[in-house]
């Protein structure tokens, strides 16, 4: 497993799982101290399951936590309208999504991540990995859809 | 909207992790473990063509020589066998042939493990070898595997020895001459009798001492390894 390639994978998972690059790095690092920490889950396929389990459990956490009111310590970097604009209009199709849903687009079509990874990861068979990721997908395009003017 | 466009979009609405956190997390993460049978796998791959092809050259060899003469198979086979040791032998010599040991020690793997790895990729490819010649010799499976793997073992053994206590070419060439002698001695035996059953209990007696004897000459030779990483 390329370890380079599959942080920047897991940390976009996380990015859009929690809305900021600064915790999504985080649990990113986290996520890959947990996995090289754990006996017997580093081979090919097993090793995947396993991040996105990890990443997604810390991700489920942190929601679980009170709130902090502390000031972003992140600065936005200076984007255009429209592009801020696309942003927010995609957050708030994949905040519509179901969090399997959102996992699902997230992780096999965004990421690219082996059917047989997610639907360890998710606790779901294949086939429903397949039917559902293609649910999921039609429904963020009507969302987004919805959202344009 | 299509495909591709989703896709970028997706991926677009999440920036990239900070270059510089991200290289000094990957850079202080250990490397990940590898399990036995990888660090096998692997160091198979590093064993020189001619050296397998050697290797299936003396076994193919020592099964042609008993098609052709059937009544000779047995001791054919066992004067071969000591040449397949002999090349086991040598591929644990081989670092310090080509004075890689110091480089090798560095590594992320150490000589040690990688020379068990090596030895025990050969080891595992010739025991499948000596299996399948020991049964295309005919007669009884049991007897014929006595007769190859004794002397494969005391050459292995001599050969080990040689390796160890010589350094470069010179163990080499030792390493050479041990097979050879074994061989002479193994098809100077077929003129004594010594392959009919009456001798088969010094057979065995024979091949304990030698498996005993070049068990302890692996040994040491994987100390010596050990001794060269603390002598750094």
């Amino acid at each position: 497993m390329d370890i380079d390639e599959q942080y920047d994978r897991i940390y976009r998972y996380c990015c859009h799982r929690l809305g900021s690059p600064a915790l999504a790095e985080d649990v990113t690092q986290e996520t890959f101290l947990r996995w090289l920490g754990a006996e017997g889950y580093r081979e090919e396929g097993r090793a995947l399951a396993y991040l996105y389990t990890v990443a997604r459990n810390l991700c489920a956490d942190h929601f679980r936590r009170p709130a902090e009111d502390a000031l972003p310590e992140e600065v936005p970097a200076p984007e255009t309208e429209a592009a801020l604009l696309d942003r927010l209009d995609l957050r708030a199709a994949l905040a519509a999504l179901t969090d399997q849903e959102r996992d699902l687009v997230l992780m096999r079509y965004m990421n690219g991540a082996p059917v047989k990874a997610v639907a360890a990861a998710l606790g779901i068979s294949r086939f429903a990995v397949y039917r559902r990721t293609a649910a999921a997908l039609a429904k963020l395009r009507t969302l987004l859809k919805e959202d344009e003017p | 909207m299509k495909d591709h466009d989703l896709r970028r979009r997706l991926m677009d609405g999440a920036p990239g992790p900070d270059p510089d956190r991200k290289r000094a997390f990957l850079r202080a993460l250990p490397p990940a473990p590898v399990s036995h049978m990888r660090l096998l796998l692997d160091q198979a791959g590093y064993i020189r063509p001619l050296t397998w092809a050697a290797s299936a050259g003396v076994f193919a060899l020592a099964m042609a020589l008993g098609r052709m003469f059937p009544a000779d198979a047995v001791w054919a086979a066992a004067a071969l066998s000591p040449f397949a040791a002999m090349i086991a032998a040598a591929e644990s010599g081989r670092s310090a042939l080509y004075g890689m040991e110091e480089l090798e020690l560095s590594a992320r793997f150490g000589l040690k493990s990688v020379t068990l790895a090596r030895m025990g990729a050969v080891g595992l490819v010739h025991a499948a070898l000596l299996i399948l010649l020991a049964a295309a010799c005919g007669g009884s499976f049991f007897r014929t595997g006595v007769y190859i793997l004794t002397p494969y073992l005391a050459a292995d053994l001599l050969g080990l020895a040689a390796v160890r206590r010589l350094r470069g070419r010179e163990g080499l060439y030792a390493c050479a001459g041990a097979a050879a002698l074994t061989a002479g001695l193994c098809a100077g035996l077929s003129g004594v009798r010594a392959y009919d059953p009456a001798s088969f209990r010094w057979w065995l007696l024979a091949l304990l001492l030698a498996a005993g004897c070049t068990g302890r000459e692996y040994i040491k030779t994987i100390r010596k390894t050990e001794e060269l990483s603390w002598s750094l």
